[in-house]
């Protein structure tokens, strides 16, 4: 047999017996692994595993909280993605925990301890609600990423008249029921097995969230929960009575401040309500007064806020403020218009004015 | 970090193990180790495939060669 001459010089060995080497590392690193390995862990899960393998895995979970928390955590994913091209992004899940040396799912975002609920044992504080607040803050998130409801175009004034350089647009969301169907989704599952009888919601676009999360629970055996819309911020007005006794969810969509949920919470114990749980999609994650009570978010979008006296690094934007009318943020003009102008600037306007 | 001897031992395994590999095979290591072309490079100027393609072609590659080297120790380099 004929060898070809191999041409490496000794710097090109060296750097090639180095990988060798790193390869050799993560491969026998990964054999002293106690732990099984993602595929095995996922065959488990989907039931496809071989008994023998199965077996193993059973054993291993009953004695290894980590690996324990990664299988809750896929099958509440799994779970509550059903339906929403839960294929597709279960087959990036499983392409994402392929890599050899990767035991961890690693979720884009962190918890926030202080908004785990606390379970009964040890292992419920520590890790089965850390998983399902990891994965509905993720799934959250990315409902809004998809909906291109995270807008950063302006400097927005907020009814307290702060100003921030984000705002949550959740109009985008209920463009379709598509885009609804996964954020009443993660709510349901997040009210699953909480004891109220009253949904309020804050806005429009959270009344259009809340009708369909009032349908999807009719058919359990707790129906009967009544919606009830608030209007406006200064001061909040409750659209329809809220009975006495009444349990109640407040949905809110953004959380700055916690002056909406803290108005709305006293106008509602005002009517003598119970209880007010407020429930936030997106919890802006100020550092400044929280004026509100506890609440829970579904998930957290650092936003950057300022005082209405301080020039914030986006003020060059144009800014937007909440339009009462839209029931959203929208670019105030520099000068006001005369009905012409307006008609004449804005021609869907003008076409609705026109038709006969 | 191996002695020298074990290291002259390695390269030499390694010469003739690169001497039978393919001509592709040793030319995607002359510009990876040699030339030290990036994996981008190697992929948009000289081979026209993947840059995927190409890792895993390296990765084959050194794969082969894994059997003709001693399996490290934890703590050497």
């Amino acid at each position: 047999m004929t060898q070809r001459k191999a041409s490496l010089s000794t710097g090109a060995l060296d750097a090639l017996l180095a990988d060798i080497r790193s390869d050799l590392w993560s491969t026998t690193d990964n054999h002293r692994s106690p732990h099984p390995d993602p595929d095995k862990l996922l065959e488990y899960a989907t039931h496809s595993a071989p008994s023998l393998v199965g077996k193993q895995v059973q054993e291993h979970l009953t004695v290894c909280p980590d690996c324990s928390s990664r299988l809750d955590a896929f099958k509440a994913a799994a779970q509550v993605w059903e339906g929403l091209d839960g294929d597709a992004r279960i087959e990036r899940f499983r392409k994402r925990l392929h890599p050899p040396g990767q035991h961890e799912l690693a979720f884009p975002v962190e918890d926030k301890p202080s908004l785990i609920p606390k379970g009964n044992s040890a292992k419920d504080h520590v890790i089965q609600p850390r998983t399902e607040q990891s994965i509905r803050e993720w799934i959250t998130r990315q409902i809004l990423r998809d909906a291109e409801a995270i807008e950063t175009d302006c400097d927005y004034v907020l009814p307290n008249g702060l100003h921030s350089d984000t705002h949550i647009n959740l109009g985008r969301i209920c463009r379709s029921e598509s885009t609804l169907a996964p954020i009443v989704r993660v709510l349901d599952e997040m009210l699953t097995g909480r004891n109220f009888d009253t949904l309020v919601s804050t806005s429009w676009a959270l009344a259009t969230i809340a009708r369909r999360l009032v349908i999807r629970r009719s058919a359990l055996p707790s129906r009967g929960i009544r919606h009830v819309t608030v209007e406006g911020y200064d001061p909040p007005s409750i659209l329809e009575g809220v009975p006495s006794g009444a349990n109640v969810i407040l949905l809110v969509d953004v959380v700055v401040t916690g002056s909406q949920i803290a108005t709305v919470t006293e106008e509602l114990k005002r009517q003598n309500a119970a209880s007010v749980k407020a429930i936030a999609i997106v919890d802006a994650d100020y550092s400044g007064e929280r004026v509100s009570g506890p609440f829970e978010a579904l998930c957290h979008v650092p936003i950057n806020i300022a005082a209405p006296n301080q020039s914030s690094r986006w003020s060059d934007r144009p800014r937007a403020q909440f339009n009462p009318v839209a029931g959203r943020m929208t670019v105030k003009k520099l000068k006001p218009r005369s009905p012409t102008e307006f008609l004449e600037q804005d021609s869907a306007a003008r076409q609705f004015l026109e038709i006969r | 970090m191996p002695d020298g001897h074990e290291r002259e031992k390695n390269e030499c395994r390694l010469r003739e193990a690169i001497g039978e590999l393919s001509s592709d095979a040793q030319r995607l290591l002359k510009l990876f180790y040699e030339e030290r072309l990036s994996i981008r490079e190697i992929a948009e100027k000289h081979l026209l495939i993947s840059e995927s393609a190409v890792k895993v072609r390296l990765t084959r590659i050194r794969s082969k060669f894994k059997p003709l080297i001693a399996a490290p120790r934890k703590g050497e380099s």
